[in-house]
Formats: C-alpha cells, sequence, structure tokens
C-alpha cells in the first residue's frame, strides 16, 4: 500500500510556522501530495523516519530558548484511507496527538 | 542574527531492516556477459525496457533521460542469443543521444552533452561530501536533496518503507556518485532522473525534472528531483506501457 503525508494549517502558530517550506514523504516532487513509490511493508507496517521542525525563535541572541507551540494536522494517506494525527510543536518537543515520542 | 535551530528529529522504528545485497563490480560483469537464448519485452518504452531488464537481471541502474516523444515511444523488444551488455546497448541505440557506461558498480543510462550540458546537469555537481549513517533510505535521499537545494525548512515529515538503512560516507561526489552509492547500498537499485525536454532553465542555472509518479514539475525552489524504484516495484506511470493502479 502506498503511503504519503500532508500537513495542514497552522493554529495556534507560536513558532512562526506557517508558510515556511514544508518537506513530506513525497517531496521534492510532490511536497504535500502523493503518492511517490513509499510503501507499507506487505504486513501493513511503515516507519516514519523523521519528524522534526526549524523555527528561527527557538533561538535568541545565539542561545537556544523554550517557545511554542504550533499545532498542525498530519495526515498519513494510506492507499485510499487516512489517518490525522495532531502535531504539537515547540521548541524543546513535539508531541504526537498529546504525547511526547521518542 | 538569523539562525534556523533543529527543533527535533525523531526517529520511529517500527520494522527491523533487510539485507540487501548489491553485485560486486566481478558480478556486475558476469551479469552483463551473460548470454540469454530468449528475451521479449514486447513493445516498451525507453525507461520501461530499461527498469524491465534491470528487475529481470538484477542491475543496479542510474538512468537520466530526456522526456521526448521518441523516447515515449514503444518499440517491440525482442532479443535471441545476445548477452545482457547487448540488450541494454541496443535498447539505448533505440534513442539517439544516449551512453551507456558501467561506473560505480551501476550500469549508467546518460544523455549526451547536447542533449544536456554538464553545466546544466546537477548530476555532475560536486558536493563537499554526503553522509548516511544508518539513515533509511528515504530519509538519505532527502539529505542527498537538502545538499543539491539547500532549503530552510520549516516543517519536516519522512514516511518509509522501513526495509533499508544505508550507511555512506562519500567525500566530494558528484550528485550521480551520490545516487550511485545509494543505489549499491541499498534496496532501491534504480535511480530515475527525468528531465524535461523544454530547454528553460531553473534560477540556479539547472534543468528542469519530473517526477515518474507525477507528470507537473515541482515549483524551482524545489528543484531538481529523481526517484527511486526496488526491483520489482510497480512501474511507474509516465513510464508503464499499461495504465497501472498505485497500490
Amino acid at each position: 500500500m502506498s503511503i504519503w503525508d500532508s500537513f495542514g494549517s497552522y493554529s495556534p502558530d507560536g513558532l512562526n510556522l506557517q508558510g515556511a517550506p514544508v518537506v513530506t514523504t513525497c517531496s521534492p516532487n510532490q511536497t504535500n501530495s502523493g503518492p511517490c513509490n513509499v510503501n507499507t511493508l506487505s504486513d501493513g507496517t511503515f516507519t516514519e523516519a523523521a519528524l522534526g521542525a526549524c523555527a528561527t525563535v527557538c533561538c535568541v541572541g545565539g542561545a537556544c530558548t523554550t517557545g511554542g507551540p504550533s499545532d498542525v494536522p498530519q495526515t498519513w494517506h494510506i492507499a485510499s484511507s487516512s489517518i490525522v494525527q495532531q502535531i504539537s510543536e515547540y521548541c524543546e518537543k513535539i508531541l504526537v496527538n498529546g504525547t511526547q515520542v521518542q | 542574527m538569523v539562525a534556523r535551530l533543529i527543533l527535533l528529529l525523531l526517529l520511529f522504528q517500527y520494522s527491523g531492516t533487510a539485507e540487501t545485497s548489491s553485485p560486486g563490480a566481478q558480478d556486475l560483469s558476469s551479469i552483463l556477459n551473460k548470454r540469454v537464448t530468449n528475451y521479449n519485452l514486447g513493445p516498451s518504452r525507453l525507461v520501461e525496457a530499461l527498469v524491465h531488464v534491470s528487475n529481470d537481471f538484477q542491475i543496479p541502474l542510474g538512468i537520466a533521460w530526456v522526456e521526448s516523444p521518441t523516447a515515449d515511444a514503444k518499440t517491440p523488444f525482442a532479443w535471441k542469443n545476445a548477452t545482457v551488455q547487448e540488450i541494454i546497448d541496443s535498447i539505448v541505440r533505440t534513442q539517439a543521444g544516449y551512453e551507456v557506461r558501467v561506473k560505480n558498480g551501476v550500469v549508467q543510462i546518460s544523455p549526451s552533452r547536447d542533449q544536456i550540458a554538464d553545466n546544466q546537469n546537477f548530476l555532475k555537481v560536486k558536493l563537499p561530501s554526503f553522509e548516511a549513517h544508518n539513515d533509511f533510505v528515504e530519509m538519505a535521499s532527502v539529505k542527498l536533496h537538502m545538499l543539491v537545494t539547500p532549503r530552510k525548512y520549516g516543517q519536516l515529515s519522512i514516511g518509509a518503507t522501513g526495509d533499508s538503512r544505508v550507511d555512506l560516507e562519500l567525500k566530494n561526489p558528484t550528485v550521480e556518485e551520490a545516487l550511485d552509492a545509494l543505489a549499491v547500498a541499498s534496496d532501491h537499485k534504480i535511480w530515475v532522473v527525468t528531465f524535461i525536454a523544454e530547454r528553460g532553465l531553473t534560477p540556479r542555472g539547472m534543468r528542469r525534472t519530473i517526477s515518474l509518479w507525477n507528470p507537473k514539475p515541482q515549483p524551482d525552489e524545489e528543484q531538481p528531483g529523481w526517484d527511486l524504484l526496488r526491483w520489482g516495484d510497480p512501474m511507474p506511470p509516465l513510464i508503464a506501457s499499461t495504465k497501472q493502479q498505485v497500490p
């Protein structure tokens, strides 16, 4: 089954991420779109190889600071189905559906 | 001071890794010299035929081509008593302006400089280095793209099949050499760069590309791009002779 992901709008957007370039599974050819030949394994599992963000507001005077959140819905498109999860981004952590994943 | 801070890069591992082998230089030579008594691909497009040969004979393959009506035309391919090298050569000879080389453990099909001048061909760009350390191949490909087209991204998320990791450390490679290394080190044994026929250049002076999965060129700020395929993957829509449902 094919997989790809897309992001919605940020609200709130404490890290000022709205409008910044996004890299998704099918980037650069189909950012926020797909499919692009990334698939689940035969048992239906797949890997989220990376999840992250860059924000200038997290760096003040050359030092790291706290900030956020920027909340954004991320949709995983898996064949004809989809899963939506809420990503909450802070300078020091990312929460997926309210849980810090590590 | 404008600074960007990488917030977090989380790695999730829902699956194990799979061993992938690639033929060594000697093995690749043996495969290319193998004589085939009867091989019939039927009517196929240029890239489609080459991908079939890569699949059938397990040959790591790098293809850079220019999309055009002639390259898109189907040719009936069939051979009797030919080596694999002769099969590849004869497929490529159906189109003017391409050359075949064996380099870095990969069979490379490249357009002539008349088609894509070296200084407009991102594959010839030298990078200071390219490293991937136990990265999923999909992530390694994104890292390479960030070296080719540096951007200050806001949000990043990369999904991966999760069955192939790569460890690479290349000093001063060309982009082409980095793609070759990805093909040799991972289970994505085929890389394809599809240049569009229109000779306009990106603001950075490079020829534009499209994906085999999407006929619309990506925006200039994300140009250029490439596709990675595994042996046995479904034929991408742009080169498939018959329309296929994307799984």
